[in-house]
């Protein structure tokens, strides 16, 4: 389809179906601008840094695949069971950083009732942003 | 969407608000295709109280607050939106709140500028943004082009307009 005839059958869409598209849009916005984890390793944690930091890239990539909305649950699933694993089997941290009104500010999680509420099981996208308080994100 | 609607239309039932329509990229997205925009533009009329206008915003946040909205800055979120309420600053925006065109979002309903109206309060904010918005509307003949002469010209933007033409349409640059 040629981009003026895409552009006219979107713009030809009712008002709740395109707001639908911009709700996709805002999440995929937010997901791709804003949230970067890190893990922090415990006092006594032993893990080598080369290990952490792949266990980190996988666990970014989970992130943003959950956050842009694709597999309904997979990724969130994967993401949550690795960082609660960390969390258990470390007593270390996992930060998130995050861009907000133009500044990057962080937040630390330590406690796994504390992640759950973040990513655990019938959480969304949604109330991971407002969890960390980035609504406003990326605008 | 739905349920950001609802609670500004409770809140409007509630007398916290008065009347109100969709601005910014959101309406424009009534017209145009849909783009990529975190946060709901609310023009809004303050209601006032016996002795003059309310020109505070904070009865706003108190209510959202007091029902569990999450501040930020500026913003409020409702919904899973951050939304901005921005009190009528002159009479073009006046004229576009009085003038909104009634719709509905899955069953809510709500308002959303003309097309017209918010070229023009585009126009006037002038940022680059606003300017390929407006482009957008030109392109896609998504305006009246004699109805939006006619705002701006009351507006008091011709000569802004007569600029936005020469850079823009008729392929004067600087």
């Amino acid at each position: 389809m040629s981009k003026p005839k895409l552009r006219a059958r979107l713009s030809s869409l009712s008002f709740s179906e395109k707001v639908k598209i911009l709700e996709k849009l805002r999440d995929r916005s937010l997901a791709l601008a804003v949230v970067r984890v890190y893990l922090d390793s415990g006092p006594s944690d032993l893990t080598p840094d080369l290990e952490r930091q792949k266990l980190q890239r996988d666990l970014q990539k989970y992130l943003i695949s959950y956050l842009k909305g694709g597999a309904p649950s997979a990724p969130r699933s994967a993401f949550y069971a690795l960082t609660r694993a960390w969390l258990e089997g470390h007593r270390g941290r996992i930060r998130f950083e995050f861009e907000a009104n133009g500044q990057t500010r962080s937040k630390e999680v330590t406690a796994v009732e504390e992640l759950g509420n973040l990513v655990g099981p019938d959480q969304t996208p949604q109330t991971f942003f407002r969890g960390l308080g980035a609504s406003r994100g990326a605008s | 969407m739905k349920a950001t609607l609802q609670a500004i239309n409770q809140m409007q039932a509630d007398g916290v608000i008065g009347k109100y329509a969709i601005g910014g990229a959101v309406g424009a997205t009534f017209y145009l295709e849909p783009a990529a925009t975190i946060d709901l533009d609310i023009f809004v009329v303050l209601p006032t109280r016996s002795g003059g206008l309310l020109l505070s915003l904070s009865p706003i946040y108190e209510y959202l607050k007091s029902r569990g909205g999450n501040v930020l800055d500026e913003y409020i979120e409702i919904g899973g939106w951050p939304v901005q309420f921005l009190p009528l600053s002159n009479d073009l925006e006046t004229e576009a709140v009085e003038q909104a065109v009634s719709t509905n979002v899955e069953g809510v309903r709500t308002w959303v500028m003309s097309a017209e109206h918010l070229v023009a309060i585009a126009l006037r904010t002038g940022r680059s943004k606003d300017h390929t918005r407006i482009l957008q509307f030109l392109e896609q003949d998504a305006v009246d082009r004699q109805q939006l002469e006619s705002i701006i010209g009351r507006s008091g933007l011709t000569a802004t307009w007569q600029e936005f033409k020469r850079r823009y349409l008729e392929g004067h640059h600087e």
